[in-house]
């Protein structure tokens, strides 16, 4: 039974009179526990169809299916969000930590708004993944006093900290360096191979797709590629 | 819990623009405090004035003749030695002194020009057991009896008399024949009260009924009583066994006596209202400034906050507070200046020539220093309100950045 299934999604925006369509009817399905890489170019689609995916954009036409079940066009804006508040990790290329808050209190965020586990829980959930990520020690410094990798981490340890089913992560590496970018793909992973969670993140760099447990090439809003296990091409 | 925190913490993000906001909230809030106090000044200082110089604690006159008193008139007249006067002597324990006046109009004339002014005769032993008008001679001495009178010091000034001259006072009797008085001037006052320095002749009441031809005829009696608090619930006494006795006199307490300063002192708490509203303008204008500021400069933030899974009203809910913790800060400043001012009033004073260039105090019975007066409601009040409109006037602003597409809020778009 997939995670999540894609029947036909098409999304086409509107500049002025002119129609834009960024995806052409994609039909996938995410089997859980996957680490599921979308390959493509710059104005590809891959943003477009990851914001679609993580509920943060309506698609112009096709269904969404979570769990074989929950219709995710149905919802309304106050479900999606309470879907994505439990359900969703997201991990943003500029990573999006709040500056006022420490990396724990970054990380705590995803789960205080959740306000299922005590105090004592929590911390020692929100230690235990920043370990994880490597940041044992750095929980009480502030974004500003962290590395670009370091951030990345953080990011990742807020994505994870709530045992998501789903975390959705646009051009991690983006705005690290490759060694940067190798180290935080390395705890994405191993995260997954650790938690099960299942991960669906974009990129365009060729460097990162050795990474790649099923690939899904993208071009012009439609899958060209789609591949996984034995049949990819890339070392790992 | 959290968000209150992350609101809180956000105040600080930009410490210069937060400080900017409150020090404006804070501004208004010192100004309002500030006038406040001068109008509880003002207001104490000029009643005080009023019936420590003019009116007494209580006044009782024929009906008709309160109607028309800003004219002087010599119609509607008490007789003096009053029998029911001195049955109110006896029955009430509260009165420490009475006195009668006659008031008429006159014109005073020093030879070469005249001027109208009102004259009033008085009892003058009686009246420094009710009056301070003899603390403030400023030449001279109190009247006493005879062919005297006293007058203020700008109206010497104006006529050009010195004590020991003579004055001349020009009037109709009430028969509409016009008699003069001519009366050495043995004393100059110099009050708080500028009509008073201005318009009022006094001379002993014997003189004024005889020249007005009104033997044993006053226009009122005037009451200080033990305690002036007394005064409304005395006047409603008296009014009962006036009524009851079937008499057309009346008596009034100090509050419908002061009437015109109670006017000029609610024209005052207009000036207030005023204040009001350019606090609430200065704090809405600033308020919405810096969370429209703070919404686009935390766009991405919100756009991830909206896919963490939060709801536009906990974002707004984070802005609000985040907005009602300026107005604490704004509205703490503007307090704890605001008492520091209103203590410098209340002690140091402020003299009107400062506040208004000149020597007018706009019809009010006060001269030289007004001092300020502590109102603790108003801080209380002030408090409250600039945080409730700081509060109240991130709403929207706070509602435009909440609903932000999440999409391009996190792209920037």
């Amino acid at each position: 039974m997939p995670l999540l299934k894609l029947e036909n999604v098409k999304k086409t925006y509107h500049q002025g009179k002119i129609d834009v369509p960024a995806i052409r009817g994609i039909s996938i399905e995410i089997e859980k526990g996957e680490f599921t890489t979308i390959f493509g170019p710059s104005g590809s689609g891959k943003t477009t169809l990851l914001n679609i995916i993580g509920c943060l954009d309506k698609p112009s036409a096709g269904e969404i299916h979570y769990n074989n079940t929950k219709k995710l066009s149905e919802l309304s804006k106050n479900e999606l969000s309470d879907f994505r508040r439990y359900n969703l990790g997201f991990i943003f290329q500029g990573h999006n930590l709040i500056p006022v808050l420490t990396a724990f209190e970054n990380v705590e965020f995803a789960i205080r708004i959740i306000d299922e586990m005590t105090k004592k829980e929590r911390r020692e959930k929100v230690l235990d993944i920043l370990d994880s990520v490597g940041l044992e020690g750095l929980e009480d410094r502030r974004p500003n006093e962290l590395s670009g990798g370091q951030k990345q981490r953080v990011a990742i340890a807020r994505a994870l900290v709530k045992n998501p089913k789903l975390v959705l992560a646009d051009e991690p590496t983006a705005n690290l360096d490759s060694e940067t970018s190798e180290e935080v793909l390395d705890i994405m992973l191993k995260m997954n191979q650790k938690l099960g969670t299942t991960f669906i993140f974009s990129t365009h760099d060729p460097q990162v797709m050795k990474y790649a447990r099923r690939l899904i090439e993208i071009r012009d809003g439609k899958v060209t590629t789609d591949k996984k296990g034995e049949d990819l091409d890339v070392p790992h | 819990m959290f968000l209150t925190k992350l609101a809180i913490k956000n105040l600080a993000r930009h410490k210069k623009r937060t400080a900017i906001t409150a020090l404006v909230i804070s501004f208004g809030i010192f100004i309002f405090l500030l006038s406040d106090s001068l109008m509880i000044g003002l207001r104490d200082i000029s009643l005080d004035n009023n019936i420590e110089l003019e009116t007494a604690h209580l006044q009782i006159m024929e009906e008709d003749y309160w109607d028309e008193k800003e004219e002087a008139p010599l119609d509607y007249l008490l007789n003096e030695n009053n029998e029911v006067i001195n049955q109110i002597d006896n029955k009430y324990s509260n009165i420490a002194q009475h006195t009668a006046r006659l008031n008429f109009s006159a014109t005073i004339n020093n030879g070469q020009e005249e001027y109208p002014i009102q004259v009033i005769g008085i009892q003058p032993k009686k009246e420094i057991d009710i009056f301070e008008l003899e603390e403030y001679i400023l030449k001279g001495e109190m009247l006493s009896s005879g062919q005297k009178a006293m007058i203020g010091k700008s109206l010497a000034n104006m006529m050009g008399f010195e004590v020991g001259d003579y004055v001349t006072l020009l009037f109709k009797t009430e028969e509409g024949t016009f008699n003069t008085i001519d009366a050495e001037l043995q004393g100059v006052l110099d009050t708080p009260n500028p009509m008073i320095n201005e318009m009022y002749v006094y001379i002993p009441l014997p003189l004024a009924q005889d020249s007005l031809n009104l033997e044993n005829k006053v226009s009122k009696y005037l009451f200080r009583l033990k305690n002036r608090d007394q005064s409304v619930e005395m006047a409603a006494n008296l009014n009962e066994d006036f009524r009851q006795a079937g008499l057309s006199i009346k008596a009034y307490n100090w509050e419908q006596l002061s009437k015109e300063v109670l006017a000029m002192v609610r024209q005052g708490n207009i000036e207030n209202l005023v204040m009001l509203a350019i606090i609430i303008l200065l704090a809405t204008v600033g308020v919405i400034n810096t969370v429209i500021l703070a919404a686009l400069e935390r766009l991405e933030e919100i756009g991830m906050m909206k896919a963490l899974g939060l709801k536009a009203r906990e974002i707004i809910y984070i802005f609000v507070i985040e907005s009602a913790g300026i107005g604490v800060i704004g509205s703490t400043i503007g307090i704890i200046f605001g008492a520091i001012g209103v203590y410098l009033l209340k002690n140091i004073g402020i003299s009107i020539s400062a506040m208004t260039g000149g020597t007018t105090s706009f019809g009010m019975p006060i001269a030289g220093k007004i001092y300020g007066g502590w109102h603790p409601e108003a801080f209380l009040f002030i408090f409250i309100f600039g945080i409730i409109i700081s509060t109240l006037a991130s709403i929207l602003p706070a509602r435009w950045g909440a609903k932000k597409d999440p999409v391009k809020a996190i792209y920037h778009r």
